[in-house]
């Protein structure tokens, strides 16, 4: 066959140029690192790698979403925990309080520290990070816990939902990031409303409506004294300072020269001269004030009745008729409606109301404040009672709020879960890209220096091709 | 003798020289393009004959030829069009490539991934304003990706429409040259000489030509050839035919003089150009419209439904015109689905809330939109009779709605918190439902008579019933009995309103408490209303009203309805035994909630896919037929009406050249509507929108849209490989057939130096031959 000197040039040439092409293809390949460096390289690897890197971002996505979802878990959570502390301290105080031998000065200045504690309780409790409340629900912008007035007294009641915003935590796996406070602070259980038992007053027949806790103000009106002016007895004032209600038997034996009122202790009469204001109480403290000056020395048995009224908002009254049943008493302001057995009452005074069971601390706080400080004129028994009753109801909130720190923490663990698979499904991902689009260095360095040295064997052949002509020899 | 003897010495020595002088030719043209070999035909003259003696004449020049192979040529320009247009395409697409960006950081893949991100982050503190601001950054980055990629294409359309113009005008000259050319040949053959150079000239020309265009030959008579393009003649007998570009249909096509068609051009650069501008890079813009297209049109699904951090909107402008589909200078009259949206409107209902700022009080409303009937102005009409809304077009055709004074509007799908704001179920109203549904079998003159009594002394009034208030009254339906009863003055006068509720006649006296009543006293309806038994006994009041509280968020895949209704009478958290009954839209029972004794008023029950329900404390009564029902929507808007007129959107724009963020988003990122409640910390539509990611496209054919730009990724790198490849191939083969020709019709220096020793020998054994011719000559004269 015969060879154009031409044809032989270009192809020397072509050698030269499709070698030096190869070699900078490997040199490319080994200097990025990446096997795919356009769509072209490989198409299906590119769209696999494609594929892959989205998978990668989602990893990335879910594992940023989880991170943010832990650290404000966390951060709740140690709100919580904080808030526990507090209600720690809080019950060392109030079991300190309990303490018959304290004077009021020493039961004020506990008032006063656990005062400071309500109000880092309620800080708490309306936590804002970033501008928004962790214990609001999905309700964020404003506090959740809010205080409200009513009856003179201060109320603390829940203004956030109970939504919860999710956050992925994997593919189809869905984690709350969120605690509605209505379910950490005063978690509301389903239960029937208690009554302190005080003044005798009992749950109505009808249920009632309502969260948190109420004052049931009942109120002396009067005492309608029955015959007992027939035996020379009379009411001080009037009966202004009786705090007994309802139908109460009365019996003053000569014999045993005692007074009693209702199922209460006999009360000895003492000799004529002390028999001014003799105070005779009812089996619930119910107390009468009786003149026994003019008394004729003859026994007495008959029926004291006190009347009175009765108020859930320290405001509007009803009058008592101790045969009701189920009388209706309303908040309107806090949305309680609370129905009584008025049978059972036998004195007046302010009975304590837990609806649902369970109060929020801020308002048995505050309750307990109002106590030490003797705001309601107990007296010592009966404030031992009450903060006995405070102490149950503080250690019920303290034990929501366990449950409330431990679903935080089970979801921060299943958050801290979630994040180790996406590092083990990134990790493989990553695998798999890098099997895809990375260069096999060992393989991309060999074909550079295997189109190196094609490349310095086409030069230097075709610099023999090129010198060798006939001419050389033709003289 | 010696005649004959010079004469043939003369003829050696010439045609040496002749031959000598094409080696000369041959060797200077040794690196000419299209330079074919020439060779002299050298034969040997007729000898002359001398009695009985034939004595040889020498040599004869016969004529120079050019060695080629016709056949060889021909295949060479069919590789070289093939060759010429992969490398077009290749170039074409390597640009594309370079585009995309892909697989890189910023190619849209990327970006789209960072969009998501940034939902997803958003998520997590959907009040966050810096989170907000971060989803607006990363979708303005996305669309003004889609928008540079779109521009990119379509100027890499417009490029290769300028280049084919360019090469249609050199392919023009090519022609003519060649038709010069085929004169020249002709002109110069005609007198029996070869025209070498020129033939190599026009051979030249051809394969320029076949760079540019997919050509034929044929030999044409008088040595000439005539070229055919795709079938039709470029190169006639004695003129060319000019080839066009014409862009008026949208793509490039390319025409030929005399001829109607198109020229359906595959080869050559020209044709790899087109298939470059006609199809490659319209078909991937075409895909990149479709993807922006959804990602548009199933985000703002979601968006228009949502309600930003402020709460619901006082007034809100659609983002798309209407237009006047037939020419009539009205819009109002179009179809909706017809009347120029960029997206379509389908059969299905809108669902509008209204919400009275003061009370926070919620009122649904539904529009059914139908594809096949529903008017612009039908649809406008709808909305202006939605209490407290108005609905108008502006002037440049799109759809404002804005809400009366301390109202606002939205479009989300959230549960109604206060279900029963009328007081049907257990309110403080009396209340007296019909215990069935309608129709009721009235019969014209049929008369009831109602007496309401509160504090004061009663006041009672009969309500007479004419056919004329009916399409049927014997089968009247609720609404229209309702109608009756709110329209008769004594009602109004004395407080008596009626309502509907599935179906059901509800008639209340609007005073409250237990000491307002309601009684039947009588009348011919009472019976055909199911209230016989209740004539003469008074319905009271009552101080408590059961106030029903919905919460939760519906998660069920369809649209539901739902009905509350008791099984018994009785007391909330008291009675025992008492239950609620929930019914689905079917009417069959879907759970049965416990609210008698045991029920603590208010504490949320579950009933069915999310929705909560709570219950306060009152009355309840099975006896006077108490019922409320509520929607539980899956989707508020399934006629996307809200896409097709852009109200609420986050994305404008229809494609890839115009999408982009809404105005208004940037500026005050608060307006996103991922919330679903109006809640600050309510994210509920972010994972709707995450969703979407995954979310297979039956418009995408039914790939999730990162994948849909996975695939056109890898066709641009499927087209380029291919490309690729059978450019290596067409090379290849065009290189075979090159060197085939080179061997028969290049020039090889050596074998031109072989000859020319050969020739300078057989010149100086000629001259020799003279010489001793002459030498015997000059012999002969000498002896004379």
């Amino acid at each position: 066959m015969r060879i154009s000197t031409l044809s032989s040039y270009s192809r020397v040439l072509s050698g030269l140029r499709s070698n030096q092409l190869e070699l900078l293809r490997a040199q490319r390949e080994i200097a990025s690192g990446k096997r795919i460096q356009r769509p072209s390289d490989d198409p299906a690897g590119a769209a696999r790698a494609l594929d892959l890197r989205r998978g990668l971002a989602r990893v990335a996505r879910i594992q940023e979403g989880v991170a943010t979802g832990r650290s404000r878990l966390d951060r709740a959570a140690s709100t919580v925990q904080h808030s526990s502390e507090l209600l720690t301290r809080a019950r060392e105080l109030v079991v300190q309080a309990m303490n018959g031998t304290l004077n009021d000065g020493d039961r004020a200045t506990i008032a006063t520290e656990l005062e400071a504690i309500r109000a880092q309780l309620l800080d708490d409790a309306n936590l804002e990070v970033d501008g928004s409340h962790l214990f609001g629900g999905t309700a964020v912008g404003s506090s959740p816990w809010v205080e409200i007035e009513s009856g003179g007294r201060t109320f603390v009641v829940y203004r956030g939902n109970g939504e919860e915003q999710m956050v992925q935590a994997g593919e189809g796996a869905m984690v709350a990031i969120t605690a509605a406070g209505n379910r950490i602070y005063g978690r509301s259980v389903p239960g029937p409303t208690r009554l302190e038992g005080l003044t005798g007053a009992r749950n109505g027949t009808t249920a009632d409506e309502g969260t948190g806790q109420a004052y049931l103000v009942l109120r002396h009106d009067g005492t309608d004294s029955g015959a007992l002016g027939s035996v020379g007895v009379a009411l001080i004032d009037g009966g202004d300072q009786d705090t007994l209600l309802g139908v109460n038997g009365l019996r003053i034996d000569a014999g045993d020269n005692t007074v009693r009122l209702g199922n209460g202790p006999a009360v000895p009469i003492p000799p004529p001269g002390q028999r001014f204001d003799l105070v005779v109480k009812n089996e619930l403290g119910g107390e009468l004030h009786l003149d026994l000056e003019g008394w004729n020395g003859s026994s007495y048995t008959g029926t004291v009745t006190g009347r009175g009224s009765a108020s859930l908002d320290g405001t509007t009254f009803r009058t008592l008729d101790f045969n009701a049943t189920d009388l209706e008493l309303r908040n309107d302001a806090l949305g309680q409606v609370l129905h009584v057995d008025t049978r059972g009452i036998l004195r007046a005074g302010t009975e304590l109301v837990t609806f649902g069971s369970t109060a929020n601390p801020f308002d048995v706080l505050e309750g307990l404040v109002e106590d030490l400080r003797g705001g309601q004129g107990l007296d010592a028994a009966e404030l031992a009672t009450r903060l006995g009753g405070r102490l149950d109801a503080l250690d019920r909130t303290h034990d929501d709020l366990l449950v409330g720190l431990g679903v935080l923490g089970a979801r921060s663990a299943r958050l801290a879960g979630a994040e180790q698979r996406q590092v083990g499904l990134g990790l493989e991902l990553e695998t798999r890209l890098s099997a895809v689009e990375d260069a096999d260095l060992a393989e991309a360095a060999l074909s550079l220096s295997r189109s190196q040295l094609l490349l310095e064997l086409a030069q230097a052949s075709g610099a023999r091709l090129i010198q060798t002509s006939l001419l050389n020899y033709l003289g | 003798m010696s005649v004959i003897g010079l004469h043939t010495g003369l003829k050696a020595l010439l045609s040496a020289r002749y031959a000598l002088d094409t080696v000369g030719h041959n060797i200077a043209n040794a690196n000419t393009p299209g330079y074919s070999r020439q060779r002299v035909q050298l034969g040997s003259a007729l000898p002359v004959q001398l009695g009985k003696l034939l004595i040889g004449s020498g040599v004869d020049v016969g004529s120079v030829q050019r060695s080629v192979d016709e056949l060889l040529g021909r295949r060479i320009l069919g590789q070289r069009s093939l060759a010429s247009s992969l490398a077009t395409q290749r170039g074409g697409l390597s640009e594309l490539e370079a585009f995309l960006g892909e697989p890189g950081d910023n190619g849209l893949g990327r970006l789209m991934d960072g969009f998501f991100d940034q939902l997803s982050q958003l998520g997590t503190a959907p009040a966050d304003p810096i989170r907000r601001t971060a989803v607006v950054e990363s979708t303005e980055a996305l669309s003004a990706r889609f928008r540079e990629l779109a521009s990119d294409m379509d100027r890499q359309g417009a490029d290769a429409r300028a280049d084919i113009a360019a090469r249609l005008g050199e392919v023009n000259a090519l022609a003519d040259e060649v038709v010069v050319l085929n004169e020249k040949i002709a002109e110069t053959e005609s007198v029996g000489v070869p025209a070498n150079d020129l033939r190599d000239r026009r051979d030249v020309a051809l394969e320029r030509l076949a760079e540019l265009v997919d050509v034929t030959t044929t030999q044409g008579p008088n040595g000439s050839v005539r070229v055919l393009v795709a079938g039709n003649t470029l190169v006639g007998a004695a003129r060319a035919n000019h080839l066009s570009l014409d862009t008026s249909g949208g793509t490039p096509r390319v025409r030929i003089a005399g001829s109607q068609g198109f020229v359906p051009l595959t080869g050559g650069e020209v044709g790899g150009l087109l298939r470059l501008g006609e199809e490659l890079v319209p078909g991937l813009r075409t895909r990149l419209d479709q993807l922006a297209r959804e990602l548009i049109r199933s985000i703002n699904r979601v968006h228009s439904t949502g309600m930003p951090t402020g709460g619901g909107f006082r007034s809100l402008t659609g983002a798309s015109a209407l237009s006047d589909f037939d020419g009539d200078g009205r819009v109002e009259d179009e179809l909706l689905a017809r009347a120029g949206l960029p997206f379509e409107v389908t059969s299905g209902a809108l669902y509008v809330n209204v919400v009275d700022e003061a009370s926070g009080a919620l009122t649904r409303h539904r529009i059914d939109v139908s594809a096949t009937h529903t008017t612009v102005q039908g649809f406008l009409d709808a909305l202006d009779g939605v209490p407290q809304l108005s609905a108008s077009l502006d002037a440049s055709g799109r759809l404002r709605i804005a809400a009366d004074q301390g109202f606002t509007f939205d479009f989300s799908r959230r549960l109604d918190a206060d279900p029963d704001p009328a007081g049907l179920l257990g309110g403080a109203r009396p209340t007296l439902g019909t215990g069935a549904a309608e129709p009721f079998a009235l019969a014209p003159g049929d008369t009831l008579t109602l007496r309401t009594q509160s504090g004061g002394p009663p006041a009672a009034f009969t309500l007479t019933f004419a056919a004329s208030d009916f399409a049927n009254i014997g089968a009247a339906t609720a609404e229209e009995l309702a109608d009756v009863i709110n329209a008769h003055p004594q009602a109004q006068a004395n407080g008596v309103a009626a309502s509907v509720v599935d179906g059901h006649l509800f008639v209340q006296s609007l005073a409250t408490g237990t000491a307002a009543t309601l009684t039947v006293t009588g009348g011919t309806a009472a019976a055909a209303l199911g209230w016989s038994s209740l004539v003469g006994t008074p319905v009271a009041g009552s101080a408590n009203a059961v106030d029903v509280r919905l919460s939760g968020t519906y998660t069920g895949a369809a649209d539901q309805r739902y009905t509350f209704r008791p099984t018994s009478d009785g007391t909330i958290g008291t009675t025992p035994g008492l239950q609620v009954e929930v019914l689905d839209r079917a009417g069959n029972v879907v759970t049965t909630l416990d609210v008698g004794a045991g029920y603590v008023p208010g504490t949320e029950l579950e009933v069915a896919h999310g929705v909560r329900a709570s219950f306060g404390l009152g009355e309840l009564s099975a006896t006077h037929g108490d019922r409320i029902a509520f929607d539980a929507l899956a989707d508020s808007d399934s006629a996307d009406v809200l896409v097709a007129l852009g109200l609420n959107t986050m994305l404008e724009g229809s494609g890839a050249a115009d999408i982009a963020l809404r105005k208004g988003l940037a500026d005050d990122p608060a307006q996103l509507a991922i919330s679903l409640s109006g809640e600050a910390g309510d994210g509920g539509l972010v994972l709707d929108l995450l969703a979407l990611e995954h979310a297979d496209n039956e418009r995408l054919g039914g790939v999730d849209l990162g994948r849909f730009w996975d695939e056109l990724v890898s066709d641009v790198g499927f087209e380029g490989a291919l490309a690729d490849s059978s450019l290596t191939a067409s090379a290849a083969v065009l290189s075979s057939l090159e060197e085939r020709r080179a061997s028969i019709s290049g020039v090889n220096v050596d074998e031109e130096l072989v000859d020319l020793v050969a020739y300078e020998q057989a010149f100086a054994a000629a001259a020799q031959y003279l010489s001793v011719v002459n030498q015997l000559g000059e012999e002969v004269l000498n002896l004379l």
